[in-house]
């Protein structure tokens, strides 16, 4: 491997380069030929890489760290964007596939980041192809969701450059390894800020509304992109830097439960999705933050899990989007007469998201909760008892009955291209074959694991939770007490930068303008009335400018002679 | 409790008895010691996981209700100046 042995974001970053001047055949085939190069290149690699090493301006860049942990995401990613490649092969623009190259190489070239500031580069170069690919739709809406995603997605960057560079500065090393928050007690700013970032790029509340106001504005192929490698990247490196963590347990927590509540009320399937995904991350960063060998083995499983499962709702909800035009659930409805492949493959999806057993998010999801309880976190391991349960019932349940089955909508389409429904078909078989056989996940996993997803009591206990929430939504929906699905739109943080900032500044605004103008009548009345007066004494019969007498005049200067003599005599 | 049957696709009444069937015997096959170990984690106390799933989800259900009080506003409530 001498002539072909590159970091592994180069290949795709080339594919971007070359794309632009290429016509259609040539651009599908290097679209699936370059995730597929890649990875093989990095199967036969195995971690042996020569030109891995830069210096710029002083600093040492390691762009090609091999170990367990980078290898799983960097195949994982591989094969996701050969997914993704053919799923959005149909798609004739230029622009959006070098987008998604660029961001596919940066998100790679993240994982394999030996240190921070070669990581900061692939952070920032993220940011801007993925606003890069929700923009791509050119609504009015997508525009400014894209910018709202990037002033985030560029607050995480800007976190992270100050973080690196404090930290630099107090140890002289730019090595991304693990990090204390604390030594000996006093708090360490440069971890604290470097895991602000992190946390901001993986949707940690306040700063989540980045994903629900982005993945549902951006394009039917650009959501699957975006929504797969961004986060993941940054629970990757929350794994990397600060396993163990204690306040992640609990950030983890509340991100698997708050969303959920979200997720059973909005009425656009992709935002469900978003904030499904904010609910999965809460599942993984949880397990980061226990920071057992089971539970990081588990949080990375389930992160790898993630991107498919995950992507594959999101790629059913495209193709529906592709072929219907809107993905709400008020519009939708009755779709599996006329998209039935479709259907099943988001059937499939959204059974390996609530943990199913024999599908891929019950062998991951399942290392997280015993490794919860271990640590005798009951409470926490209710928590994402009771999260589990709303998995179901919101991304399992909700998004194929209301697109698929429920009332009939009377929309007649068709299944979507070959391209999408092969990349689906894919997804589906890696969600099956990762849950009927886990031992090929379980291998490539940071710790050697010895952990049996399928006890009989274990299978027993997830099919009890996820039948009888099943049953509730049943009873919940026959006796009407289920909300029904509405046109609306739910305020979230959000609301303080979309509408009480921008009011203010409005209110503000109206406020200055309504005291200028009261200023100005002031003045203008004022400076007539000053004018005026002025103006009147200097006329020919004003106080300044009046007659004097001549006989005044000498009596005046009479006194004033006469006063210096008498002076002068003193 | 109101009668939704009307709209109910033909089939569907099957399919949900043998949906109650097995989740009868999924909280029966609690009873059988098979599926319980002493090195079992968490709660083993029959019905546990079912009744939790159940009392969650009816839980989630009706606080989203009460959260749309709260968060709801128009579709277009963004886009309005």
């Amino acid at each position: 491997m001498t002539s072909l042995s590159f970091p592994p974001f180069v290949w795709f970053y080339l594919a971007a380069l070359v794309l632009p001047f290429v016509g259609k055949h040539a651009r599908s085939i290097i679209l699936i030929a370059t995730p597929l190069l890649g990875l093989v290149l990095l199967v036969l690699q195995q971690g042996e890489l020569s030109t891995g090493e830069l210096t710029i301006f002083g600093q040492q860049l390691s762009l090609y760290r091999a170990d367990k942990l980078s290898l799983l995401f960097g195949y994982v990613f591989h094969i996701a964007a050969f997914i993704f490649a053919l799923f959005s092969l149909h798609l004739n623009e230029k622009s959006q596939h070098c987008a998604a190259m660029i961001y596919v190489g940066s998100a790679i070239g993240a994982i394999f980041s030996g240190d921070l500031i070669s990581l900061f580069i692939f952070w920032e170069l993220l940011a801007l192809s993925s606003a890069y690919l929700v923009i791509a739709r050119r609504t009015e809406a997508a525009i400014g969701s894209g910018i709202r995603y990037l002033i985030i997605q560029l607050l995480s960057g800007a976190f992270l450059l100050v973080g690196t560079l404090l930290l630099i500065t107090n140890s002289g090393s730019n090595e991304f390894s693990a990090m204390s928050l604390f030594v000996a007690g006093e708090p360490q700013w440069s971890a604290w800020l470097i895991l602000l970032a992190f946390g901001i790029k993986c949707g940690f509340p306040p700063f989540h509304n980045a994903l629900t106001d982005a993945y549902p504005e951006s394009t039917a192929t650009g959501t699957v992109y975006i929504s797969a490698f961004t986060t993941i990247v940054a629970v990757y490196a929350l794994a990397r830097a600060f396993a163990g963590a204690e306040p992640l347990i609990y950030m983890g927590a509340a991100m698997a439960i708050f969303p959920i509540f979200y997720a059973v009320i909005e009425n656009d399937l992709r935002r469900v999705l978003s904030y499904s995904t904010i609910n999965q991350l809460g599942f993984i960063v949880c397990g980061i933050g226990i920071g057992t060998e089971l539970a990081i083995n588990g949080a990375v499983a389930h992160a790898a899990n993630n991107v498919i499962f995950k992507s594959l709702l999101m790629m059913a909800m495209g193709a529906v989007l592709f072929r219907v035009g809107t993905v709400k659930a008020t519009d939708l409805g009755g779709l599996y007469k006329t998209m039935p492949y479709t259907t099943l493959f988001c059937v499939i999806g959204a059974a390996a998201i609530s943990a199913f057993p024999l599908f891929s998010g019950f062998v991951s999801k399942a290392m997280i909760l015993s490794a919860v309880l271990a640590e005798q976190q009951n409470i926490i391991w209710l928590m994402l008892l009771f999260a589990s349960a709303g998995v179901f019932h919101h991304a399992g349940i909700k998004i194929p009955f209301f697109a698929f089955f429920s009332h009939d909508s009377g929309i007649r389409t068709q299944d979507p291209p070959r391209g999408m429904l092969i990349a689906m078909a894919i997804a589906s078989t890696l969600c099956l074959c990762i849950g009927i056989f886990p031992h090929f996940l379980y291998e490539l996993l940071p710790f050697s694991v010895d952990y049996t997803p399928y006890t009989s009591h274990h299978v027993l206990a997830q099919l009890q939770l996820l039948f009888f929430s099943a049953l509730a939504f049943v009873w919940l929906k026959r006796s009407g007490i289920y909300p029904p699905e509405m046109l609306s739109t739910n305020v979230d943080v959000e609301w303080f930068y979309r509408h009480f900032t921008p009011n203010l500044w409005r209110k503000l605004n109206s406020w200055l303008s309504r005291i200028e103008d009261y200023l100005q009548v002031i003045t203008l009345n004022k400076g007539k009335k000053f004018i005026d007066i002025m103006r009147n004494a200097t006329t020919d019969n004003g106080w300044l400018a009046f007659k004097w007498e001549s006989s005044s005049m000498v009596l005046l200067v009479v006194t004033l002679l006469g006063g210096m003599l008498i002076y002068n005599y003193l | 409790m109101k009668n939704l049957n009307h709209t109910d696709p033909p089939g569907l009444k099957k399919w949900l008895r043998l949906f109650y069937l097995i989740c009868a015997l999924l909280l029966l096959a609690d009873f059988v010691p098979v599926f319980h170990h002493a090195n079992d984690k968490g709660p083993s106390w029959w019905g546990f996981y079912g009744i939790y799933g159940f009392t969650a989800c009816v839980l989630l259900v009706v606080t989203a209700k009460l959260l749309r009080k709260l968060v709801m506003r128009s579709e277009d409530y963004y886009d309005e100046p």
